[in-house]
């Protein structure tokens, strides 16, 4: 199964739009020319480095999860099984620490995936002024997202901050001014406008260069049948886009479920624990509670979800790509 | 490539331009900021500019190891860059085009290793430095980086390699150009789009990295910036002080990213299309 | 062919050969600063960045190297409590690049005690001499004290109490006819007097009356307010908030909150309370009374007063210091306690808690002390309790902060957060090794 095709659109529309598939069929007569092995060979470097530095620490936690092992107080791990992940779905942290998670997922994935493809469409037009839009949307890509919280720790501080200022001063609309970050709904809300101010840029750098390799031949052939405005979008451009979505999305999908700095930094999960994520009680168990196993056993329920999620994703697009084709 | 109605241009131009704001404006809020003293930060009704233009927050980041840490996340983001180049390069290539015998499972469990919290791994990448004696080296910052950059870079190469039309490499393998020179010479130069993405992402993502670097650098001289810079926090953030270092800190890669802007954006669209 | 995969193989090889020499090389290059020989004249002493500060850290390194000639004191910093774990995991396996550790809030230390990773003082003969235990202020040494282990040596006293700007309280006529604060004797009195001078602007408030800590340390806030009102925090030797006092005190927070009057702006960060009260923006602050004169160059020694809460003058409240530890793995202990003896237990901590309140923990320094809240500082100080040292003590307070906030935002009533929080401290385990 290959995960993700292109990441740059098949060059002609013409084609089927898994365009890797048929060259695979002809690769593999030839692969056994130059022998099975030699690619395997190019991964190995890679491999090497993932392998000691990911793979040998996800085996260690992962052997971890299936013990009690609090690393300060007990001397060596004591073998449990299962009774980690069981007890998680008992423990009212994790279950609302789960479920804040998918609530920030929800949002922040459908928001940053719209918002940035529709940017890049923006962006893809011939307009003036284009490169300053460009770098204005890419800028915030640069602030480390610790730093980038604590910007907005402060402009949203209900006193002395910005955005407060702004509406009430300012503008004049006092009634829209809040304790932002102290209220459940607009906390939340808060760090999910932190969380796609600082990715969409990135998202929408993938957009726009799923777009620009779309062939412009295709694009001439089909504004010459008269496609234009969101007629142009819909059949032409977004169809061409699939394989950059696979991309896109994947990344979206560990981004939003991973999401862990911005609510430390400004809410701590708070107010109560209406922003507390999943990966933030991870770290807790892990480093304020020293709980080894229990944090390795929630950590893996994670990425398990999201690795399922990616699949899903994937065998989704593939569907609806055999479907067009 | 599209013409429009001048309302419709109109229109777009309004939206990027609020766009522009919206991402711009704390940047803005931020540089100005750095520039007022402790007191006017903290007035009541705030006024945009500083009414008295002062340079003592730049004056305390100066204080401190700034250079070293800056040198310090200079050489880990360019040595990680280049090796996450490298490595995906001949790995996507591999996945792409050379396929082997159990290559989609490698390829999922690679991804699969990004699936997990960072969090969980942190100890016993510890203990793996504490042995191999990588800790507090720069070293011992670039191989973990290198490791989690990688498998997101792979995916990112193995299409940009997929979508490059077969008939490029097989006219070459007729040259007698073994599998190592196709790589080198015809299929590396066309993957260009994708070398200039990998870039874009790994940069953002070890420039900015600070779970590892707050567990596997905890003696000062060998912090980068995301870290080292949380040693000038004291007890409580200086405000006035975290606009500095924030506008430092981002300012050479903003510089950076402007003045490249043009060739990132070009290279981008010059995509595996055109041969 | 054959060529190709030979090119490629070798690229792998060399690859891995080039990770291993790096890997190698870079072992080769820490391994070189090792300790020198027995007699050492070095010792490393570990610190967050503020401590080095405010403790005046550097001038105690200088005055130590001046008198000992040849002994050179690196101070090395920190960022924050994480690291600690990072330290402790070294110090597990058998080595230590820190001879000193100065941590924020001591009780963080007592996990260490589990595994040995530090060193008991009792075992040494510190307390001798200039610091004999009789010399220290009060309870001090108990905070850093398990049982009759002594873990950690306090330094930089601090107790919670409130501090107040005192030219709000002129301005809302608060004040009484000898010029000074009538301490509030019950939490309605400190109730109405923080509603007396809380700013409205229509139904909206701009100004809050106070504000309490209610972010990360908000369970401590509670043990503190429950000394002061009840003289204790303990029912049969257990940590305990369902006490009818208590009860009254939440319903008052409760009611604060929803008038505006106090402040939630901690929830979300917890430096909020002290950043406006240091900037003159906020009437009272409760939290740690060291506020009062680290605020004193801006809003003036006139302004800047510790307010007693009510009970506190009788009872106390909840005291903490930083703490002082020595890893079992260093191998420079010796040393280490001379540092820590001499320079670090000197008359420096006299500056130190003039200018950051922080308190000295040897009587002799902080007789030498003059401000005008040394001696209501000093009547609580001597009187006030350290947190229980249990070993889940860390999720009592992370769980206990979110549960409290969730009542005072309304999501629980009174009856489920007490049941919950009673709930969470009884399952807790309160071990203390």
């Amino acid at each position: 199964m290959g995960l993700v095709a292109t990441e740059t659109s098949p060059p002609r529309l013409r084609r089927p739009p898994l365009a890797g598939q048929g060259a695979v069929r002809r690769k593999k007569i030839r692969s056994r020319r130059t022998g099975r092995s030699v690619g395997f060979l190019f991964i190995l470097p890679a491999l090497l480095f993932i392998f000691v530095f990911m793979l040998y620490p996800l085996v260690s936690s992962g052997y971890m999860s299936l013990t009690e092992y609090n690393f300060v107080y007990d001397d060596d791990p004591t073998f449990v099984g299962l009774d980690n992940y069981v007890s998680a779905f008992e423990d009212p942290q994790f279950v609302t620490s789960l479920t804040n998670t998918f609530v920030f997922g929800f949002f922040f994935f459908i928001i940053l995936i719209v918002a940035s493809l529709s940017i890049a469409l923006f962006l893809f037009q011939k307009i003036r002024f284009n490169s300053f839009y460009r770098s204005a949307v890419f800028v915030p890509l640069v602030v480390p997202l610790s730093l980038a919280g604590l910007v907005f720790l402060w402009i949203l501080q209900p006193n002395y901050g910005l955005l407060n200022y702004l509406l009430g001063d300012v503008f004049n609309l006092p009634f829209l001014v809040q304790p932002w970050l102290s209220q459940s709904d607009t906390a939340m809300g808060s760090i999910i406008a932190l969380s796609l101010w600082a990715t969409i840029g990135f998202e929408t750098i993938l957009f726009l260069a799923g777009l620009q390799s779309i062939d412009p031949d295709t694009l001439e052939a089909a504004e010459l049948d008269g496609a234009r405005g969101f007629k142009k979008i819909f059949y032409i451009l977004l169809p061409n886009l699939r394989e950059t979505y696979i991309l896109t999305a994947t990344w979206g999908i560990l981004h939003a479920l991973k999401v862990f700095v911005e609510p430390m930094v400004m809410t701590d999960g708070g107010p109560g624990t209406s922003t507390l994520v999943l990966y933030q009680q991870v770290y807790l168990t892990a480093f304020t509670y020293f709980d080894m196993g229990y944090a390795s056993a929630m950590g893996y329920i994670l990425g398990l979800i999201i690795l399922v999620l990616i699949v899903l994703n994937f065998l989704f697009l593939r569907k609806a790509g055999d479907k067009n084709a | 490539m599209v013409r429009g109605s001048i309302f419709s241009r109109l229109w777009i131009h309004g939206v990027l331009l609020l766009l522009a704001i919206v991402f711009l404006a704390p940047l803005v809020y931020i540089l100005l900021n750095s520039f007022k003293s402790a007191d006017e930060i903290f007035q009541v009704p705030q006024s945009f500019l500083p009414k008295e233009w002062t340079l003592e927050n730049y004056a305390a980041v100066a204080e401190s190891r700034f250079a070293e840490y800056f040198a310090n996340t200079f050489i880990i983001t360019i040595v990680s860059v280049t090796l996450v180049v490298v490595l995906s390069s001949l790995a996507g290539y591999g996945f792409a085009k050379l396929p082997f015998r159990g290559a989609n499972i490698l390829l999922l469990a690679i991804v699969g290793t990004l699936t997990v919290p960072l969090v969980i791994l942190l100890v016993p990448m510890f203990l793996l430095e504490n042995e191999l004696g990588l800790l507090n080296t720069n070293l011992g910052l670039i191989l973990p980086n290198v490791a989690v950059a990688l498998p997101f870079a792979i995916l990112i190469m193995r299409a940009t390699f997929m979508a490059i039309p077969h008939e490029i490499e097989e006219s070459a393998t007729m040259d007698g150009a073994g599998v190592f020179a196709r790589w080198w010479r015809i299929m590396l130069p066309m993957a260009r789009n994708g070398i200039v993405l990998v870039t874009i992402i790994t940069s953002y993502n070890v420039w900015g990295e600070y779970t590892l670097a707050k567990t596997l650098a905890i003696d000062p001289p060998a912090m980068p910036l995301s870290v080292g810079l949380t040693l000038l926090k004291g007890e409580v953030w200086q405000y006035g002080v975290l606009a500095a270092v924030i506008v430092l800190a981002t300012l050479p890669p903003i510089i950076v990213f402007i003045a490249f802007q043009r060739h990132i954006v070009a290279g981008i669209a010059q995509g595996a299309v055109k041969g | 062919m054959k060529r190709q995969s030979k090119v490629a193989m070798l690229i792998a090889f060399g690859s891995a050969v080039a990770l291993v020499a790096t890997g190698c090389a870079a072992g080769g290059g820490s391994k070189g600063e090792s300790k020198s020989g027995p007699k050492s004249t070095s010792i490393n002493v570990a610190a967050q960045a503020w401590m080095i500060e405010k403790f005046h850290m550097n001038d105690m390194v200088d005055n130590f190297e001046a008198a000992n000639e040849g002994v050179t004191v690196n101070v090395v910093e920190y960022p924050d409590n994480q690291s600690l774990s990072n330290f402790a995991l070294q110090w597990s396996q058998g080595k230590s690049s820190q001879d000193v550790v100065v941590v924020d809030g001591a009780s963080v230390a007592v996990q260490f005690l589990a595994k040995d990773l530090i060193i008991d003082f009792n075992e040494t003969d510190f307390f001798e001499g200039a610091t004999a235990k009789e010399k220290f202020v009060g309870e001090s040494l108990s905070f850093d004290q398990l049982g009759d282990v002594q873990f950690a040596i306090p330094i930089g006293l601090e107790t919670y109490n409130i501090s107040a700007n005192k030219s709000y309280f002129e301005e809302a006529g608060l004040v009484g006819v000898d010029g000074e604060i009538p301490a509030p004797q019950t939490w309605d009195d400190l109730y109405d007097m923080a509603a007396a001078m809380t700013l409205r602007d229509g139904s909206t408030v701009t100004r809050p009356g106070m504000t309490i800590q209610w972010g990360p340390n908000a369970v401590n806030t509670m043990i503190a307010v429950e000394q002061a009102v009840r003289g204790s925090f303990y029912e049969d030797d257990v940590l305990t908030f369902d006490t009818p006092e208590m009860r009254d005190v939440l319903e008052i927070w409760k009611k604060g909150v929803e008038e505006g009057v106090f402040s939630i702006d901690t929830f979300s960060n917890k430096d909020a309370g002290r950043s406006n009260f240091n900037a003159g923006n906020i009437p009272m602050v409760l939290e740690t009374a060291a506020h009062v004169p680290e605020a004193i160059p801006t809003i003036g020694a006139e302004n800047s007063v510790v307010l007693a809460m009510p009970g506190s003058a009788e009872n106390g409240s909840y005291g903490f210091t930083a703490g002082i530890l020595v890893p079992s793995a260093s191998e420079n202990q010796e040393l280490a306690l001379q540092f820590i003896q001499e320079a670090m237990m000197s008359d420096i901590q006299v500056a130190v808690g003039e200018e950051w309140g922080k308190l000295p923990v040897i009587e002799e320094h902080f007789d030498k002390i003059d401000a005008p809240w040394k001696t209501s500082m000093y009547d609580l100080v001597k009187i006030s309790e350290p947190a229980p040292m249990y070993r889940d003590l860390p999720e009592i307070q992370v769980t206990g902060k979110q549960l409290l906030q969730e009542y005072l935002t309304d999501a629980i009533d009174l009856d489920t957060f007490l049941a919950d929080l009673e709930k969470l401290i009884e399952d807790a385990n309160k071990d203390s090794e």
